[in-house]
């Protein structure tokens, strides 16, 4: 069984109970994903908690690398059932994390097919609006997004291996202006749309009408 | 560690969402709308949600017109504790817009009471209709904080501008010429926006949700099909959001 996101493997595993913590203690594991569904399973339940300690809260990264094994009794078993379970709880939706995601105009359809894979109701519009061009004017050569997403979807996002497909932590661009720095820095700018640009036009000229008539 | 403890370490275990202290819908001052609103959508009836969380439905009170975003990146977020200890709905300026269709048309005149805090000054749509010959909008003006309303003509209402940092509550009357524009209190003269009837609302975006998206948190908003008492509400959503 293989998932499309990490949060399809935690939904997967959620209320099971997880025995074995040994594993923790040796975090550089380098298989990932085997060829058996079972193998494969374990593998990706392994790589989950060890990559999940790297962002949890405090009292749950308390517990790497130890193991409760030396002190038997149910109290403990629960206590750690509980911590997993508030663990995947917590792992499922949080952090919240920011895309910003920025795809070439001509990959418009395939950039789409890869949202889709997690806005399944409304992935086609994910990348809408007119998008971005040197200029600033038409046409785009490049579309993007902004995305509120968990950690477990970011994740999926930033691992698309494509050279049209760029994703950037959305945390230091957190209003429009600095949005639009970050456009400058790859040369792009916003396409306004030509309501937008009739109010600017009218704008435009309102100011400059003001400008005319202020004494010197 | 005991059990108590980890439960105490933990507190979102085995609750529902969204029961945290700052997210007691049902204390929030009680305020209900005069007359008989087409909708409603209030930031602290939104249920179910925890701080950054994306919204996804934000609940009509009036009737059954709730605003909906099924884009995941179109989504805005829910933000608690953000005004009078009450959350707003945070549109992002990139892409995050919510529109519902009206069950009909509303015919000028129509009321518009808006609670919002505009936090950065751009050519951006506060508000809009669902399509580009039904529209009544408010924008920002470029660049600036000055109001403009648009229903087929738009129109500035200098000097009337927007703040950043607190909310605003802005009343607005599209009834032809004789429309005009309310600022926390303050009326503006007569202003003739143009004639057009809206046939739903987009918040956060134009029309459409793909051009002139605001960078917004929006906490209250309410239509009428028809010409709306000011006072009343007025008083009630200042004192529910701490407006000037």
């Amino acid at each position: 069984m293989r998932f499309a996101t990490e949060a399809d493997g935690l939904r997967h595993i959620k209320g099971k109970e997880i025995r074995d913590v040994s594993y923790i203690k040796n975090p550089s594991m380098k298989k990932l994903m085997s060829d058996s569904e079972e193998e494969c399973r374990v593998d990706f339940e392994k790589w989950i908690w060890i990559k999940r300690f790297m962002f949890a809260p405090k009292e749950l990264q308390g517990l790497l690398g130890k193991d409760h094994r030396e002190k038997p009794g149910d109290k403990i078993e629960d206590v750690r059932n509980h911590h997993v379970n508030t663990f995947i709880d917590w792992a499922e939706e949080r952090p919240r994390r920011r895309a910003i995601i920025i795809i070439d105009a001509n990959q418009h359809g395939a950039a789409t097919q890869i949202a889709k894979q997690i806005s399944i109701l409304g992935g086609d519009n994910t990348f809408g609006g007119l998008g971005l061009s040197e200029t600033g004017e038409e046409p785009a050569t490049h579309f993007w997004c902004n995305w509120n997403c968990s950690a477990s979807e970011y994740n999926f996002l930033e691992e698309q291996k494509k050279l049209w497909w760029r994703v950037y932590d959305g945390v230091s661009y957190d209003t429009k202006e600095k949005m639009d720095e970050l456009l400058a820095l790859l040369s792009l700018k916003r396409i306004e749309s030509e309501k937008i640009g009739i109010i600017k036009r009218i704008i435009t000229w309102t100011g400059n009408l003001f400008k005319k008539s202020k004494p010197v | 560690m005991p059990i108590t403890a980890i439960h105490e370490a933990f507190p979102s275990h085995g609750r529902k969402r969204g029961s945290y202290g700052s997210m007691s819908w049902a204390s929030t001052g009680g305020f209900t709308p005069s007359g008989s609103p087409v909708g409603h959508w209030s930031a602290d009836t939104i249920t179910g949600l925890e701080d950054d969380d994306p919204v996804a439905t934000w609940p009509d009170q009036a009737n059954s017109y709730d605003l909906v975003q099924e884009t995941a990146a179109k989504k805005p977020t829910y933000k608690t504790d953000i005004q009078n200890s009450l959350p707003c709905v945070r549109f992002d300026g990139t892409s995050d817009t919510m529109a519902v269709a009206y069950g009909s048309t509303l015919s000028q005149p129509n009321t518009f009471f808006s609670v919002h805090d505009f936090t950065q000054g751009g050519t951006d749509i506060i508000f809009d209709g669902i399509y580009g010959d039904n529209e009544q909008a408010l924008y920002c003006q470029a660049g600036q904080m000055h109001s403009r309303l648009d229903a087929g003509s738009p129109t500035l209402v200098d000097p009337y501008m927007f703040q950043t940092g607190s909310p605003d509550l802005n009343v607005i009357l599209f009834n032809g010429a004789s429309s005009w524009f309310r600022q926390n209190g303050v009326q503006s003269n007569n202003i003739n926006p143009g004639a057009e009837n809206p046939i739903g609302l987009t918040l956060g975006s134009g029309y459409g949700g793909n051009f002139g998206w605001a960078q917004v948190d929006y906490f209250e908003f309410i239509a009428y099909d028809g010409t709306e008492t000011v006072t009343d509400n007025e008083a009630g959503l200042k004192s529910k959001w701490g407006t000037p």
